[in-house]
């Protein structure tokens, strides 16, 4: 995976391996739930329900079972002002970009689309140095 | 024989560059009588497949998938958003979100495809929806063919024109045979006005002397002495492929 990394460029697809997360035991859900809005972490105080939901995207029609935090994303929290905002650090607001992409794999050029900040250089140079960050590696 | 047109996976898994289809390009360029690129060639053939098709079947319409309808299992759908992809419907349950309920999921199979795709049906939320969802059949029209398979059949023409015996300027291609003999000595011509001017002439500004055949088609004979001096050391274009400027390499 080093290798992968070194070798990605610009154009090198990237997605969340939620995998690496476990691996590590660290708690996705605990981040999954940092990136909601105000208002969903409100109305789903401390508990998740623990059950799927069919998130419908919007541009295709297509449906995936996703848990309730990550609808709750997906369906409402990425279309905020303030998902990605000035104030969000960069790797937050790549991690954000690609759960707001249902993490379908994404370039460092698609995500400065996205994001806006920094370059497509900076992204890249961000993702694949100094280790992974938030399970975003180059998909194989 | 005409529905799966329109069948993305058609265009992906079964069509090639046969016989008939380098067939077919020929004949092209002999109707057309032109230099064309490998897009405008595309659109041509795919224009010319949808009439024939349309011809030979008043069936050629495909039900597009729209997500307010219901479909049985069995239903065969055309998915506009998946570059014209058509899959069978394999099954149908009660959809699960709160934000929308009641709705339905349907589960496509598409071929080649290891598992079905799941989408939404029964969903009485268009305004989320980022697509139309008011056309219920595509018809086979060159424009939708040019959607579903221009891509790929333009690539597999590009690959076909670059390897195969036919000149190319400026991105245009035509074949060596259909190209106007421009001779030495009408090369020699060009070279001589270019000396006396002692600046770099247009494509146009030169034909004027280099004494060219005068009933040839005017694009397949500037073609022609773009493709000519671009082979000849002598010269070297010192504009660019669409507004081409001739020089001479011992004037430089």
């Amino acid at each position: 995976m080093r290798l992968a990394l070194l070798r990605s460029t610009v154009d090198t697809l990237f997605q969340i391996d939620f995998s690496w997360f476990e691996k590590r035991n660290i708690s996705l859900d605990v981040l999954l739930h940092e990136q909601l809005c105000d208002q969903c972490a409100r109305e789903f105080g401390d508990t998740i329900p623990d059950e799927t939901l069919d998130y419908v995207d919007p541009n295709t029609g297509e449906v995936f079972q996703v848990d309730p935090v990550r609808e709750a994303i997906l369906s409402h929290c990425q279309w905020r002002p303030d998902y990605i905002s000035n104030d969000t650090p960069l790797a937050v607001a790549i991690f954000r970009a690609l759960l707001a992409n249902n993490n379908r794999p994404m370039t460092p050029k698609e995500l400065y689309q996205r994001i806006r900040r920094g370059s497509p250089e900076t992204i890249l140079h961000l993702l694949t140095r100094g280790g992974v960050k938030y399970g975003i590696q180059p998909v194989r | 024989m005409s529905v799966h047109l329109l069948d993305r996976s058609y265009w992906e898994n079964e069509w090639s560059l046969t016989d008939d289809v380098k067939e077919a390009i020929l004949d092209l360029f002999l109707e057309i009588n032109r230099p064309m690129t490998p897009y405008y060639l595309a659109k041509q053939y795919l224009a010319r497949l949808a009439e024939t098709a349309q011809a030979e079947s008043a069936a050629v319409a495909q039900d597009v998938y729209n997500p307010l309808q219901a479909y049985p299992v069995g239903a065969r759908l055309l998915f506009p958003q998946l570059k014209g992809l058509v899959g069978e419907v394999v099954a149908v349950r009660e959809g699960h979100n709160p934000r929308y309920e009641p709705f339905k999921v349907i589960a496509v199979q598409f071929p080649n495809a290891d598992e079905p795709r799941e989408f939404v049906a029964e969903f009485n939320h268009p305004a989320l929806l980022n697509f139309d969802t008011t056309a219920n059949v595509a018809e086979l029209t060159p424009d939708t063919l040019l959607e579903v398979a221009g891509d790929i059949v333009e690539a597999a023409f590009a690959r076909y024109l670059q390897e195969g015996d036919f000149a190319e300027f400026g991105g245009r291609y035509l074949p060596e045979g259909m190209l106007v003999d421009v001779n030495l000595g009408n090369r020699n011509i060009a070279e001589a006005m270019i000396d006396i001017m002692g600046h770099p002439l247009v494509t146009a500004e030169l034909m004027k002397e280099m004494e060219l055949p005068k009933e040839t088609n005017k694009e397949v004979l500037t073609f022609s002495v773009n493709v000519a001096l671009s082979r000849d050391e002598r010269f070297y274009n010192a504009g660019d492929e669409k507004s081409p400027t001739w020089h001479l390499h011992r004037l430089k």
